[in-house]
């Protein structure tokens, strides 16, 4: 019965993250539309194509972390870096390298209709099918490193960027490319397994197959806790935890477990521990690719944060044994709706158990009878 | 919590699943009322019977029963495109007519029998015979301008937007002139059906709703607009978005 249970519960937050995923459809069309960008900003007459801009990904989009968002209206957003391979910082001041990139966005009619001003970055609002917007984030090379290639490996460190901060008056060290490298170390076991998988069942080539399409338990259990997250702190957008101290410490905990429910079990049983103490005792969530960076540096100014996130985890395991120790699949997945949303714990019951879900014809015998007299005209909003 | 408030729920829902077996009640987090599961009915208009079921979501307001119930679909069948709103809740009606209807019979099990079930009919129909068998209102905000437009018998919005500001600024007075330029004073000109409309819903909603009718204001429209007539609680948060809008943090 136990494991019985233990067996439904795995199946389901497999089809609980499928659920949450992004379509390949979706991927692919931000992917296509970033590179468009990228090649507008590169092109020979671009002016800045002296500099030598790459376009990449950052943040969840890069990490394969990324959920819906939990209104279906509401937008993906899609964070890019801009970088300018060829400058840098004793040859443009951050506001030079800001206006260089709007300047050509502007350039282009399609853009400039599409195009919103932020502190430090530009956005893209894309009014077509997928729904999303793109942060665009103006960097160049960060090519004094201060000990850091000593402390990550020189690997790492090639890929550090310096960015602007939201007053355009000094640089900010980044580096999304060196950490989404350690990230995908933290899980490579599982990830060349299963693009070797993969692979075999298409008859292709290893490299044929992309990294995309590749989700390991690592990335799964990240997307579960992100929506667990979303729904906990719907109403408490201030001190809802930041993805990337989760994604963090959830990489740090992971190991390689090819199960999903292992491997969820394990994050979260252990993610609170990960959680260290900085020079003043403060909570400190060290960058794995710059150490002396804490993800967590807002939760010293308030404390509650760590708090709420040390609950939240609880809440999160809480959840997990009520599911695991449910007296039926039923009971099981209607206690973890308020946790999930409705509409994506349904769709993930209906797509790993189609026979448990409900049917209209088991429903024919109880319907009351409605004569229908006056009915309202419906009505909807324009999407 | 306030306990008058649950006992009135608990009593509500039981009349509502002595009907509807399938649906549950639940107290998602403290203070937070829904009904969940499956709605199971047999409908019939004008001799066409339709049998089905719908998953469904119902969240009871904080204010409830002064609010009439949210309601999503959450069995994927009905598409986003289908008299939604943003947030996927099932648009039942025009929000002034939702709420009339509500208010006349604010029992759960008359809300679903008749609301609920009417919008899951017409889409099943919909699915089954390809046509809406009641018609529908313009979408959008083209449908809540014709609602006031033929609410107040005018066929300038500029007149229904005075109208509506009164009811948004909750500003009434029965011896003030009437805003729709007829020197008549309100009490002996639309002022009836001004109070009648302040009876279903608070002026918040007026304020959303006279928002939505200006939003689309077509741009003709928009050049001759009497900014003016903008509610004043509207005014305010277009200069506090102006403000914020100036120092907003984009990136973070």
């Amino acid at each position: 019965m136990v494991s019985e249970r233990r067996n439904e519960f795995r199946q389901f937050l497999q089809g609980l993250a499928e659920a949450l995923d992004i379509s390949d459809t979706q991927y692919e069309a931000a992917v296509k539309h970033y590179e468009a960008v990228g090649d507008w900003l590169n092109k020979q007459d671009s002016p800045i194509s002296v500099h030598d801009p790459q376009i990449f990904p950052q943040g969840s989009f890069r990490l394969g972390t990324m959920i819906k968002p939990i209104n279906d209206g509401d937008e993906y957003d899609i964070d890019l870096v801009c970088e300018m391979k060829t400058l840098s910082k004793d040859r443009v001041t951050q506001k030079k390298l800001k206006d260089m990139v709007g300047d050509r966005l502007k350039a282009n009619e399609r853009y400039r209709k599409m195009l919103e001003e932020g502190n430090r970055c530009w956005t893209l609002q894309y009014a077509d099918s997928g729904r999303f917007h793109m942060d665009i984030l103006p960097a160049i090379p960060d090519h004094d490193l201060n000990g850091i290639a000593e402390m990550i490996g020189a690997n790492l460190a090639a890929s550090a960027i310096l960015i602007t901060d939201k007053d355009l008056r000094l640089w900010q060290c980044s580096n999304p490319v060196g950490y989404a490298e350690w990230f995908k170390e933290r899980m490579r076991v599982q990830f060349d397994a299963r693009r070797m998988q993969l692979a075999e069942s298409l008859r292709a080539g290893v490299e044929d197959v992309p990294e995309y399409k590749i989700k390991t338990p690592l990335q799964r259990s990240i997307q579960i806790l992100k929506r667990h997250r979303d729904i906990m702190f719907e109403n408490d957008r201030d001190d809802r935890p930041i993805s990337i101290i989760i994604s963090t410490l959830a990489a740090r905990a992971y190991n390689n477990e090819a199960d999903l429910l292992d491997a969820l079990l394990n994050i979260v049983n252990k993610m609170p521990s990960l959680i260290g103490r900085g020079e003043r005792g403060n909570a400190f969530v060290a960058n794995p690719v710059n150490p002396l960076e804490n993800f967590a540096d807002k939760w010293e100014k308030h404390p509650e944060r760590e708090t709420k996130f040390r609950n939240w985890l609880k809440q999160v395991r809480a959840d997990l044994d009520a599911a695991l120790s449910a007296e039926s699949l039923y009971e099981m997945t209607e206690g973890l709706k308020p946790r999930f949303g409705d509409r994506i714990v349904n769709s993930a019951v209906s797509t790993k158990f189609p026979t448990r879900s409900s049917t209209v014809s088991a429903a024919a015998s109880v319907a009351p009878s409605i004569r229908i007299t006056q009915p309202s005209k419906p009505w909807g909003r324009e999407s | 919590m306030n306990g008058g408030k649950e006992i009135l729920i608990h009593q509500q829902f039981e009349e509502l699943a002595r009907i509807f077996p399938e649906l549950k009640l639940c107290q998602d987090v403290p203070g937070r009322w829904v009904i969940r599961g499956m709605l199971s009915f047999s409908a019939t208009f004008q001799s066409v019977t339709i049998t089905d079921a719908f998953s469904i979501l119902m969240i009871l307001p904080d204010d409830f029963p002064d609010s009439p119930p949210l309601v999503q679909e959450t069995g994927d069948r009905i598409p986003a495109n289908f008299h939604q709103y943003g947030d996927r809740t099932l648009c039942l009606g025009a929000p002034v007519e939702v709420v009339r209807r509500f208010k006349a019979d604010p029992r759960l099990v008359a809300f679903v029998e008749t609301l609920v079930v009417e919008y899951l009919y017409g889409y099943a129909h919909l699915e089954k015979y390809g046509t809406l068998p009641f018609g529908e209102l313009t979408h959008g905000c083209q449908g809540i301008r014709e609602y006031y437009q033929e609410a107040f018998s005018t066929d300038d919005v500029q007149t229904a937007l005075a109208l509506l500001k009164v009811l948004a600024d909750g500003v009434y007075r029965g011896h003030h002139t009437c805003p729709c330029g007829s020197g008549k004073i309100l009490r002996k000109c639309h002022g009836p059906i001004l109070l009648g409309l302040l009876k279903h819903q608070p002026e918040e909603r007026f304020l959303r709703d006279a928002t939505n009718i200006i939003y689309c204001l077509e741009k003709t429209e928009l050049e001759d607009f009497n900014w003016g007539l903008l509610p004043k609680k509207l005014k305010r948060e277009f200069d506090e978005m102006a403000r914020k809008r100036a120092k907003l943090e984009k990136c973070d």
